[in-house]
């Protein structure tokens, strides 16, 4: 199972630039890429691998997050169709945190990371799931 | 190879091309309305549903077609659906991960949108004005229906351009 987005494993609260632009994306050890406005911001890395050998990989667009979720979710179920497995896993999308520029409405940072955390538990789950089917 | 006729709604203008490509609907004369609003999918996509691959069929190579709408973030889109084609996963990638599979194409359908097809689509989909919309945009669509033809056409004559 590939994972795109998400990052198991992590227990550091991950710093505001990793989260920059809408859509999935976060990650400890890979910098975001400044995009410049009006250029089309995509970004999927390869972050590494789990214990169980699965891959993770992290992911920004430029796009609204349940429109992006639901083109990969749609792309999941079709290769899964078409290979009779399930080979990536959409994982997200993370929140976004309004006060990564010092904006007001900052949410709490022990909230902002509970959301990370759940996510990453979930995640986490969904993988055992299939694993087990 | 996976084909996908990309919109902005994946509702109007791509279910007219795909079906064209499928021959559900004539290439030599222009359809009827009744035809038309008849296909699946035809103005019943939802705004919160733009971004889901809907699967309408097989053409004659056993290639399966899709129609994808994408809003204004089609070249978005069209770049993550280049990323994860391109990108390699055990030798093979993300997206061609089938034997039967060599290639994906999007077809963008952007270029066959008229006025009447963008009102009516607002009308229909947006306001939920059905009874207005959903003929207009039928309506829009058969004035211009030859460029949808031409646009078929022209993906069958040469797919090249059109891969990812």
């Amino acid at each position: 199972v590939q994972s795109l987005s998400g990052a198991p494993g992590s227990d550091q609260p991950l710093p505001s630039r990793h989260l920059a632009g809408a859509g999935l994306g976060a990650g400890a050890e890979v910098a975001a890429r400044k995009q410049s406005p009006g250029k089309e911001a995509l970004l999927i890395e390869r972050f590494g691998r789990t214990s169980e050998r699965d891959t993770v990989y992290l992911m920004s667009a430029a796009v609204p997050q349940p429109l992006l979720l639901r083109t990969l979710n749609s792309l999941a179920g079709l290769m899964k169709d078409r290979c009779g497995k399930e080979l990536f896993l959409p994982a997200g999308p993370l929140p976004l945190w309004s006060g990564a520029d010092g904006n007001a409405g900052v949410r709490p940072k022990e909230a902002f990371w509970k959301e990370i955390k759940a996510l990453v538990e979930q995640t986490r789950l969904r993988v055992e799931l299939i694993k087990k089917r | 190879m996976i084909i996908i006729f990309q919109c902005y709604g994946g509702t109007h203008t791509s279910v007219a091309a795909a079906s064209i490509y499928l021959k559900r609907l004539p290439r030599r004369r222009v359809p009827q309305l009744s035809d038309l609003l008849a296909l699946p999918y035809f103005d019943r996509v939802d705004r919160n549903e733009i971004g889901t691959l809907y699967y309408v069929g097989c053409d004659r190579s056993d290639n399966p077609v899709f129609v994808l709408g994408s809003g204004r973030w089609g070249t978005q889109i069209r770049a993550l659906l280049t990323r994860l084609t391109s990108m390699q996963q055990q030798g093979r990638t993300f997206l061609l991960h089938n034997d039967r599979d060599d290639a994906v194409a999007v077809i963008d359908c952007f270029p066959t949108i008229t006025g009447a097809v963008r009102l009516g689509g607002f009308l229909s989909r947006r306001i939920g004005l059905v009874a207005i919309g959903r003929p207009l945009v039928g309506l829009g669509i058969l004035r211009a229906y030859h460029r949808f033809v031409e646009l078929v056409e022209s993906f069958e004559k040469d797919p090249g351009p059109y891969l990812l």
